[in-house]
Formats: structure tokens, C-alpha cells, sequence
């Protein structure tokens, strides 16, 4: 206890209460252990002065170098924490780098597989008659058939991949082609190893109304008997969770020349389908056998990965589509996988009209607008914004925003709304930025992006877009169709220093901005309408 | 026999270390004859196979003709001891006919082909690597690094490679012969185990000082050796291929090391990691941390390292008591709790 109990030891006791740590106190200073004081007195009276430490978990000098105001008022910098600091989102402590996170949490993705498992469905495989569905789904008068496989329930999951087969599952019943959808019962963080064809249990979905679960053969089976009745395709979205080999066989039932994979993202060339070695950096898909890949949580599983795809390739040689040019040459260039040939089918477009950006509304001195949108995850550069967002905290001419499904930072100076994109939806996000009036999207992503749905989002909704200048798809894509929306950036500093000097102002002026939409294309539907020997198959049905 | 013999000396509490020395250098150089130098002796209960370990030959202490051994090991802490045994078997593997020998620490994980250091040895006697190749920009580099070397040693004996000549031939028989005497932790005392005697090797000899970034790579020069991956997925150091990097104390202070010298990149991190899985991967079974055979007397009580020094400095206690390890009355232990300031109640 200390000498003399006053009203200011009372009051500091009260409100630091337990993140002050005594025995942490005489631990870590033998000299305090020694003079046998009251270690929380030493502290409030002279320990924070002398740069020590209250617990392990709050670093008094990095605390007082960071809040220049609490340093002015000599106020006890854990009093403060405890009284208002950590409620206005002051860190304790120097934060730990997030890519340092990033690779302290990567693992190979087989030891993720245990995570994954779900108990079988109590129905089984085959409780359905999948041909009688097929005849109520109107087979009969149908012109087509499109098997379309991915990695998860495209009707239950949101993302942009589910997006793309929502949005052709809807076309194409309107074209006479019954859409089946195929995904692994058990879904998987890497390739299946199940081969066996009696074993392997996809959940079908037939034109959006879920069936259940068939056996591979099962499936296999039905698609070989309505061959000769109209043509087939085999649409593979996604091949997570899928064996390579068992989706040959489908392949080889609808013909080599009706198979066409997507290249959404870069699965086919790794198990890490963003190409982040070790979950922190952007590969370039490197060899197998390179040093990277031999230091990399993926690269033991990418070895045989990358046998099976290659098998694949080479046995089907397949349509390939690709979200956009840039994806597509690199996957050409980088993958050397065998197909048959290749297209670009953008998912969407932004079409600009002439309304004004948002920032009219309110005028000069309203504070801008700046947000984070969609998943709230390192590889879209979310610890880039949080970053950003704190260091202008409490700073009057920014506002920020973070627009996603569920709310990821509990920071108080940080907004958030919810949005949820889906089929019913598709255009949320870009109606989302605009009821908030947003003037600034900063996407900071770190991963190589095949198409980037939130920078045609961001643009669309009239926002300005900040981000990497990165390999991927954002800049050639937003440059192309409004080159004054968006602003690359080599380096972090160099986008705190925008938002510190306010030079970003220039890049959110209203002038520069302007309001539009999106148009959804129809992905395969849209491909197979434009392929001649899909136009004469379909019309000679 | 192989052209190239390379040998690593641990306690088994580095047998996983060792592990994953071995399949990355035999990743790189499947021809290359390894060696193992053990010294330890197994705790209760642990088997060492040597059938399902990945080293070619294993070489016990009791193996390397060291005169008086037992009161020799006695005088040697763990990491002293280690060190010590490095130069008896150099000296064994010349006599059985190795003509290059390349030495790599357990806590080493190769990346890239030795090939330029069997080039080396081809024309040059004695190949050692420096701590640092550039002088520090910083205050506290200059402490951290360039003292410590100027402390420690300043090649980083966690390399040498050496061929069978009468240069190497003369240089081992006077390397054993000194750390057989005086391959001790005693910085003050002006040794460092077995580093601080090769200060003296530029003098005595004509080594080849192999200055290339890629070579033994640590947290003691990564400051201007800075790792990078290029587009083709090659590992860089200092712009150089990666040949080896030496994952020194990585659970304790090398990883604060490691942390100051990244200047914010976190690629070495990534390696860190990828070292730390590894060594998950090859734990030893039915090990408890830190075992060591010597580390006890007969009763189970740890042995000091003031025991150990108050041992080998005086004879006159190595003469009275020829099995330091005894327990009970009239031997060493009971003597040092007699007699050391520090003894036990």
C-alpha cells in the first residue's frame, strides 16, 4: 500500500484497474521488487516518467510519442488509456506489423482440411431421382444442358464468383438451357483426393432450386444418357474441393470441345488461389521446384497440385475464360497449361452518366467522405485503410467508412454500414456508396486482381478510387473508362501523405467524378451466344 | 568416396535442427557424404535410430580419440562442448581420406547449390565466411554487429570448408589442438569457443575469405543483405542467390535480431517460418527440452557452469576426482558444496 492514500491514487486505482499488472511491475523492475513500494504507486508517481512499463501490454513511451496531447498535459499516459484513449481507439502498444500477422497464421492448407469438415447430410447421395428431376425441370424441351461446377453453393454464398453463376444461372433457362450446379458436399481448402467415382458426393442445384446430393457416377450416369438429345456443356467455375481427374471423366462424357474453365482467379496455377506466398505476398506463380515455393506453406501441396492440373489440361484441353486480358495473359504466360482456346468475358461494366459525384451535396468544407468496401481481409488491403483511418483520427475533414456484410473494426471512429451483394442485389454496393455519399474508395489490395468487382463498385457509385499500383486488373480497367476517378500509388507513405497534406481533395473533386452503373454481363451464356458452334448446336436442337 | 564430406556436431536437443540441415543440403547436394557428431548420450526411454535419420555416418564423442575424455567433457558447457569437438573431427575425416570437407552448423538451412565453395577448394586451402562483408550505417549496428564480431570472432565459424593438403592438414592439427585446450565461452578472457582462434587464421594461413551476400546469411548481417524474392521465385540476399542462412538462437533474442535488421521487410520472416515448421516437422520424440547427457551429476542435480570452470582450471580437483559425474560423498559435487561460494544449502 502506499505511505499516504489520497484521493488522485484512489481515483487512478479505480479507473486503471486491471491494466495495471504488479507482478509484471516487479518482474520486469528487480530495483522496485527491492525498495518494496506499492508498484502501482511507483508507477503513478514516477515509473511512467521514466519510460516504464504497467503490464506487458502497454508500452508507456510508444503511448506518450504517439499522443502528442496527452504528453502536453503530463497526464499519466495508462490514466488516460483507461479514462478515454482506448474508447477513441488509441493503440496500447506498437502494433504488430500485419504482414508479420499475416505470416505467424499461414499454414499449409492441409492442416486447414480438419476446419473444413462437415458432418454427411442425413438424406445420403442418391435419395432423389436426378433423371426424374431432370424431366420436371423441362429436359424434354430443352436446348441445352450446362453442367457448371465451382466450390460452393453459389445460392447460399456471396462473392463474386457466386455472383457470375447466379447471373447465368438466370440466363440460361431463358435460353432453353437447364442450368445444373454442381459443388462437393464436402467442401475443401485444397483439391479432393477422393477418386473414386461411387465416393465423390456433389450438392446439385438445378436453375437456382437445390436437389441434393448425387455420387459422381450417379451424375456421371445421367449426363452420359442424355447425350444424342441435345448438346451439353461443362462449365468449371472453380475446381476447390474437386478432383481434377473425376471432372476429366465429365469432360470426356460432354466432349472435349464443350468443356470451358474459368480462370476467376489463379486456383489452377496454385492452392493459393490469390498467389500470396506464405498469405503475405504476391508470387508471380514462380516453378514448383523455385526457392519461393520451397519456402512457402503452399508449396508442398502445390507440387501435386500442380501435377493434376497439368493432367487436366492436357487430357481436355479446354475453353479458357478470363475476367480480363491481364488474367488471362498471365495465366497463359505463367501456367503454360493446355487449352484449346481462349476469350475474355468482362463480369461487368461501368456505364458513366452525367450525374456529379457526391461531393456537391454537401460542398467544400464537408468532411470527405473515405471508405473501405467489401470483405475487410488483408489481401484487400484492409490494414492499409485501418492504418489510414487511425492516423487521421479525430482529423475534421475526413469521415471514414467501412461498407461490408458484417462490421470488422470496433473502432469508434470508423462507420459502418451493412451491405450484402447478391443476385436479388447486385448493384448494393454501388447504391450503398452512394446513399453515404462517399467521395473516396481506398483499395489497397495486395493480391494480383483478375477483374476487381469494388473498383467497377466504387466508380460506378461516382467514388474516387485510391489504390497499389499492383499487377492486377484495377488501374487498366478504371483507367480505361474514367482515368480521372482513379489515383495509383507506389507506396503507403505516399497515401498517408495525401490524406495528411489534403492533396487528396484534388483527386475527390467533384469535377473529376461522375455518377453511373453497372451492367452485369451474362459470363458463359454470353460466351456460348457468341461461339458459333454453340449457336448451331443450340439451334439444331 | 565422395569428393565433398560435410559434417555438423550437435547435443540431441539440435537433432531436429540437424534434420532439417540434412534434407536441405542433400535437396542441393545428394552426393555429398554427411556426418553427424554426437555428443550426448540418449536420455532414458529415447531411441536413436540411426537407420531413419538422413545422415550418412554418425560419429559419438567417445568415437574422436580425445585424450582424458570424460574430465575433458566435464570442463565444456553444452555449447563449448559442441564447438570443442569440431576439431577432432576435422582431423578424423582428413585421416580417413576426405579430400573437402565443408562444416555447417545444425541451426543452418541450405537454399542454394555449395558449388562455388567446392570451386574454392579446389585452389584455396581454407574457405571462411565473415559475420559482417560491409561495414554498419548505424550506432546501433555497429554495437550489434561489428562489437559483437570484434567480441565473438570475426568469421562466423558456423561455416568453413577446407581442403585435404598440407595447408588444411596444418591448420587442423593446430585447430584441435586449440580447442582441445581452450575452446571456451570467456569473452573477457579473449576466447570465444572456437571462433576467436580463427581471427588468427589470415595470419597463420592463407584462407579464402569468402565474401558473396548469399553465403551464411543471419541476423548479423542482414542489414546489408537484405532477402528478396524475384518474379521466378529465386531467394536473394543482398541481390545474391541465397545459399544458406543461418537461423541462429530464432526462438530467443535472433528473433528481436531479426526484427531490428529487417528495416520493416518481412521476407526474412517468411523464411523464419518456414524454418520453424520444418523443425516442428522433424522434433524429436521422447525429448524434453534443453536434455543434455552431460548436464547432470549421478544424482539428477545440474551441473554449474562455475563447477565446470573451478574443474578444468585446476588440476589438482581433475586429479582427485577422475569421474566429476560421481555423486555422493567424496566426489567433485560434494567438494563444490563445500567448498564454492556459490554452493548449495
Amino acid at each position: 500500500m502506499p505511505e499516504t492514500v489520497d484521493h488522485a491514487y484512489e481515483y487512478a486505482r479505480d479507473v486503471v484497474g486491471s491494466l495495471f499488472d504488479a507482478n509484471y511491475y516487479v518482474e520486469a523492475y528487480q530495483d522496485i521488487r527491492r525498495a518494496n513500494v506499492d508498484p502501482l504507486g511507483h508507477y503513478l508517481g514516477h515509473g511512467w516518467r521514466e519510460g516504464r512499463n504497467p503490464s506487458r501490454n502497454f508500452d508507456t513511451s510508444y503511448y506518450l510519442a504517439e499522443n502528442p496531447d496527452v504528453r502536453a498535459c503530463n497526464e499519466n499516459p495508462l490514466v488516460h488509456f483507461a479514462r478515454i484513449g482506448a474508447a477513441e481507439g488509441r493503440r496500447p502498444m506498437r502494433p504488430v506489423p500485419p504482414e508479420r500477422i499475416q505470416i505467424r497464421n499461414s499454414r499449409p492448407p492441409r492442416e486447414r482440411v480438419a476446419d473444413w469438415l462437415r458432418p454427411p447430410s442425413e438424406a445420403g447421395p442418391d435419395s432423389f431421382d436426378l433423371g426424374r428431376c431432370l424431366e420436371d425441370f423441362g429436359v424434354a424441351d430443352a436446348a441445352g444442358l450446362v453442367l457448371s461446377l465451382s466450390h460452393d453453393e453459389y445460392t447460399v454464398t456471396a462473392g463474386g464468383v457466386q455472383n457470375c453463376i447466379s447471373d447465368e444461372a438466370a440466363m440460361f433457362p431463358r435460353m432453353g438451357v437447364v442450368y445444373l450446379h454442381a459443388c462437393p458436399a464436402q467442401p475443401l481448402p485444397v483439391l479432393s483426393g477422393e477418386l473414386r467415382t461411387e465416393t465423390f458426393r456433389l450438392l446439385l442445384t438445378m436453375n437456382g432450386t437445390r436437389l441434393g446430393e448425387v455420387t459422381h457416377a450417379k451424375l456421371a450416369a445421367e449426363l452420359a444418357s442424355l447425350q444424342g438429345r441435345f448438346p451439353c456443356w461443362l462449365v468449371v467455375h472453380h475446381m476447390l474441393g474437386h478432383s481434377p481427374e473425376l471432372i476429366t471423366a465429365l469432360a470426356r462424357i460432354v466432349g472435349a470441345d464443350r468443356t470451358i474453365v474459368w480462370t476467376h482467379d489463379f486456383f489452377t496455377l496454385c492452392p493459393s488461389w490469390v498467389l500470396m506466398r506464405n498469405d503475405v505476398a504476391f508470387c508471380s506463380a514462380p516453378g514448383p521446384a523455385s526457392g519461393a515455393c520451397g519456402i512457402c506453406c503452399y508449396g508442398e501441396e502445390r507440387k501435386d497440385h500442380m501435377q493434376r492440373m497439368r493432367s487436366f489440361f492436357d487430357a481436355v484441353a479446354p475453353a479458357v475464360l478470363a475476367p480480363s486480358i491481364l488474367a488471362l495473359d498471365f495465366w497463359r504466360e505463367r501456367g503454360n497449361l493446355h487449352h484449346s482456346r481462349a476469350s475474355v468475358m468482362a463480369p461487368c461494366r461501368i456505364v458513366l452518366g452525367n450525374h456529379p459525384g457526391p461531393e456537391t451535396v454537401g460542398g467544400d468544407d464537408r468532411a470527405l467522405h473515405v471508405a473501405f468496401i467489401g470483405s475487410p481481409n488483408y489481401f484487400k488491403g484492409w490494414h492499409v485503410f485501418d492504418e489510414l483511418a487511425s492516423r487521421r483520427r479525430g482529423d475534421p475533414r475526413y469521415r471514414f467508412y467501412e461498407l461490408s456484410s458484417r462490421r470488422h473494426s470496433g473502432l469508434p471512429y470508423m462507420r459502418h454500414v451493412e451491405v450484402n451483394v447478391g443476385p436479388k442485389n447486385r448493384a448494393g454496393m454501388v447504391d450503398a456508396i452512394a446513399e453515404a455519399a462517399i467521395d473516396v474508395v481506398v483499395l489497397w489490395s495486395m493480391c494480383m486482381e483478375t477483374f476487381s468487382f469494388t473498383a467497377h463498385e466504387a466508380v460506378a457509385a461516382g467514388a474516387a478510387l485510391v489504390t497499389r499500383r499492383g499487377p492486377g486488373n484495377i488501374v487498366p480497367a478504371i483507367s480505361a473508362v474514367a482515368p480521372g476517378q482513379v489515383c495509383a500509388l507506389e507506396r503507403e507513405e505516399e497515401l498517408f501523405e495525401k490524406f495528411a497534406s489534403g492533396r487528396i481533395r484534388d483527386l475527390a473533386a467533384a469535377e473529376n467524378r461522375r455518377r453511373g452503373t453497372l451492367v452485369f454481363g451474362g459470363h458463359t451464356a454470353d460466351y456460348l451466344r457468341s461461339s458459333q458452334q454453340a449457336r448451331g448446336a443450340l439451334a439444331n436442337a | 568416396m565422395p569428393e565433398v564430406h560435410c559434417f555438423t556436431s550437435i547435443s540431441f536437443s539440435y537433432l531436429d535442427r540437424a534434420r532439417v540441415l540434412a534434407a536441405t543440403l542433400k535437396r542441393q547436394h545428394p552426393d555429398w557424404m554427411l556426418w553427424l557428431c554426437l555428443s550426448d548420450v540418449e536420455p532414458p526411454g529415447m531411441a536413436f535410430d540411426r537407420s531413419r535419420e538422413p545422415f550418412d555416418r554418425v560419429v559419438r564423442i567417445e568415437d574422436l580419440c580425445i585424450p582424458d575424455r570424460v574430465r575433458w567433457t566435464f570442463g565444456h558447457q553444452l555449447v563449448e562442448l559442441c564447438t570443442a569437438v569440431k576439431g577432432p573431427m576435422l582431423c578424423r575425416l582428413l585421416e580417413e581420406g576426405a579430400q573437402k570437407v565443408v562444416y555447417l552448423d545444425p541451426d543452418i538451412a541450405v537454399f542454394g547449390p555449395l558449388d562455388e565453395v567446392v570451386d574454392l577448394l579446389g585452389r584455396h586451402a581454407i574457405v571462411l565466411t565473415p559475420h559482417q562483408t560491409h561495414p554498419e550505417s548505424s550506432r546501433i549496428g555497429i554495437m550489434d554487429n561489428e562489437i559483437a564480431s570484434l567480441k565473438h570472432g570475426v568469421y562466423n565459424l558456423g561455416f568453413f570448408g577446407l581442403r585435404n593438403g598440407d595447408e588444411g592438414r596444418r591448420f587442423a592439427q593446430w585447430w584441435r589442438e586449440r580447442l582441445l585446450g581452450f575452446c571456451y565461452d570467456d569473452i573477457p578472457g579473449g576466447l570465444f569457443t572456437d571462433q576467436r582462434w580463427c581471427d588468427l587464421v589470415p595470419a597463420f594461413f592463407e584462407p579464402c575469405i569468402l565474401r558473396d551476400p548469399g553465403y551464411n546469411v543471419a541476423s548479423w548481417n542482414l542489414s546489408t543483405r537484405p532477402i528478396t524474392f524475384d518474379r521466378d521465385g529465386a531467394i536473394r540476399a543482398g541481390g545474391r542467390p541465397l545459399r544458406f542462412f543461418h537461423f541462429t538462437k530464432l526462438n530467443s533474442v535472433g528473433e528481436a535480431m531479426l526484427e531490428r535488421y529487417a528495416n520493416g521487410r518481412s521476407e526474412v520472416f517468411e523464411l523464419a517460418e518456414w524454418y520453424r515448421r520444418q523443425l516442428a516437422a522433424q522434433s524429436v520424440a521422447g525429448l524434453a527440452p534443453d536434455y543434455w547427457g552431460f548436464a547432470l551429476y549421478q544424482d539428477g542435480t545440474p551441473i554449474r557452469p562455475d563447477e565446470r570452470v573451478a574443474y578444468r582450471n585446476t588440476p589438482e580437483l581433475q586429479e582427485r576426482f577422475p569421474d566429476p559425474f560421481a555423486s555422493g560423498p567424496d566426489t567433485f559435487q560434494a567438494w563444490c558444496g563445500a567448498n564454492l561460494s556459490c554452493g548449495r544449502a
